[in-house]
Formats: structure tokens, C-alpha cells, sequence
């Protein structure tokens, strides 16, 4: 019995060091979500839009560009899950959720760097997400657009 | 640091309060465009620091944001606007508009950041 503990060893610990990664990873996740839902809740409703022009009901008098980007690494676990995924197809539900996460982080602080200015909005919001690690998954989501004031 | 203000270049120009009006948008709210320029732009591929790519890889253990990549590639932005801010300069231009920006991965490893836009000469309306 003691024989096969040693032996499967080896197999086990790395194991249970990737569950606690995964576990710690998840945790992280929740807690970057949970943080990114009290800060939007704080800046309450902030008008942005993908329109080139002044929208109606909005008043100019100054433009200015603001940008707000962020890099976000998927972990190594959702990563091993993920290339099983590619094998079967359908949605990669871990990975979606990282890049909306990103794209959320992104956006807040466009609309962080905006209202320090005294922005009422902004305009012409464009979204640009690049693969910035080579082989490793890292993107990186950039955003940005004209505040109006 | 805010967008359009030039600290290398244009440091005598920053001390007179000079600063480069950039938007993405073909108008500039509030100001009347007098005469368009030409196309201007700027580039540059920065290549990951070793010790901050050990320290993004362990961190991508877990996963999560990397943050010496976001401002590594914030840096590297602001470079090549500057570059582009600079060309816009020597064109007699205060403003840019119309401002795209694009990022491509160029031979592992390294990341090219490219800013261009239409530089303009402008005059509150």
C-alpha cells in the first residue's frame, strides 16, 4: 500500500497543485467580477457610444481622446481544459468570460479617465482586443473614443 | 499622462501650455477645421522584458490581469503617438483627428503598437 502511495506520488501532487491553483484562479475571478460590478455601480449610468457624431440631446464644446486597456492571462488550467474544447468544438465558456472581463476593466477605465476630465460622454468608442503573448494566451483588450465636454 | 502632451519633443512647447488636439472622431466638437495637413503616424515594437515575462507567466498560473503588460503596452502607445504627435508638428498642425490605433504580434515575443490619423490645423469656433 505504502509502495503504491510513493509511486502514484508524483501523479498526485501535481494535481492537487492545480487544484489549488484552479481553486485560487476562480476565487481571483469572482473577486475581480464582484469588483468590476461595484465600481460601474458607482459611476452609475455613463452615456457611451459608437457614433461618430455628437448624438442628439448632447451638447459640445471640446473633444478630447481618452483610452482605457487591459491584458488579462487566462491561467494555465482553463488553458489545458480550453485545448480539449477545440477538439469537440462549441463555446470555450472560460475564455469568454476572461475577455469579457478584460473588455469590462478596459471600458471602465475609458470612462475612469473621461469623467476625471469632466467629460458629459463619449463618442466614437472603438474596441480592439490583440494576442499580445505569442503562444500564450494573453489579450489584451484596448478601448477608446472622444469625450465630449 | 493625458493624450497629446509631448514630454520629449515638444518639453518647451508643454512649458508654453502647447498641446496637440487628438480625437478619433472626423470632428472636433466646438472647433472648426481650417486646413488638413496630410496623413501622420507613428509606430513602435517593444519586446517583453524578461523578468516581467517570468512574472506574467507565473502569475498566468492562475490566471487574471497582468499588469505589467497593461502598462508595458500603455508606455508603448503613448510612444508611438508621440512619434506621431511629433511628425504632426513639423507639418504645422495643432490637431489630429480621425486617430486609429493598431496592435500586431510581430515575431514571437514582441508586440508592434501603431497610432496614424489625420493631422489638421484647427481654430475655435
Amino acid at each position: 500500500m505504502d509502495t503504491i502511495l510513493v509511486l502514484l506520488f508524483p501523479l498526485i501532487l501535481p494535481l492537487v497543485g492545480y487544484g489549488a491553483l484552479s481553486l485560487i484562479g476562480a476565487k481571483m475571478e469572482q473577486n475581480h467580477e464582484r469588483n468590476l460590478d461595484e465600481r460601474e455601480a458607482a459611476i452609475g449610468h455613463f452615456p457611451i457610444f459608437d457614433l461618430a457624431n455628437v448624438p442628439p440631446g448632447f451638447t459640445a464644446s471640446a473633444g478630447q481622446l481618452v483610452t482605457g486597456n487591459a491584458v488579462l492571462g487566462t491561467g494555465w488550467l482553463k488553458q489545458f481544459f480550453a485545448s480539449f474544447r477545440t477538439l469537440v468544438g462549441g463555446e470555450i465558456v472560460s475564455y469568454q468570460r476572461v475577455l469579457q472581463r478584460a473588455r469590462r476593466e478596459a471600458q471602465l477605465r475609458m470612462i475612469e479617465d473621461a469623467r476625471s476630465q469632466g467629460a458629459t460622454a463619449i463618442i466614437n468608442v472603438r474596441f480592439e482586443t490583440s494576442d499580445v503573448g505569442g503562444v500564450k494566451p494573453f489579450s489584451e483588450v484596448f478601448c477608446y473614443g472622444t469625450m465630449i465636454r | 499622462m493625458p493624450w497629446g502632451v509631448l514630454p520629449i519633443h515638444g518639453s518647451q512647447l508643454a512649458k508654453y501650455g502647447f498641446r496637440m488636439l487628438l480625437v478619433n472622431t472626423e470632428t472636433i466638437p466646438g472647433h472648426t477645421i481650417v486646413e488638413a495637413k496630410g496623413l501622420v503616424n507613428g509606430n513602435t515594437i517593444r519586446a517583453k522584458h524578461l523578468g516581467r515575462d517570468i512574472g506574467a507567466g507565473l502569475k498566468n498560473l492562475v490566471g487574471g490581469e497582468l499588469t505589467g503588460y497593461t502598462e508595458l503596452l500603455n508606455e508603448s502607445r503613448h510612444e508611438a503617438t508621440q512619434r506621431m504627435i511629433a511628425q504632426a508638428m513639423s507639418m504645422q498642425a495643432n490637431a489630429i483627428v480621425n486617430v486609429r490605433f493598431t496592435t500586431s504580434a510581430v515575431a514571437g515575443g514582441a508586440a508592434e503598437l501603431y497610432a496614424y490619423g489625420t493631422a489638421v490645423v484647427v481654430r475655435p469656433s
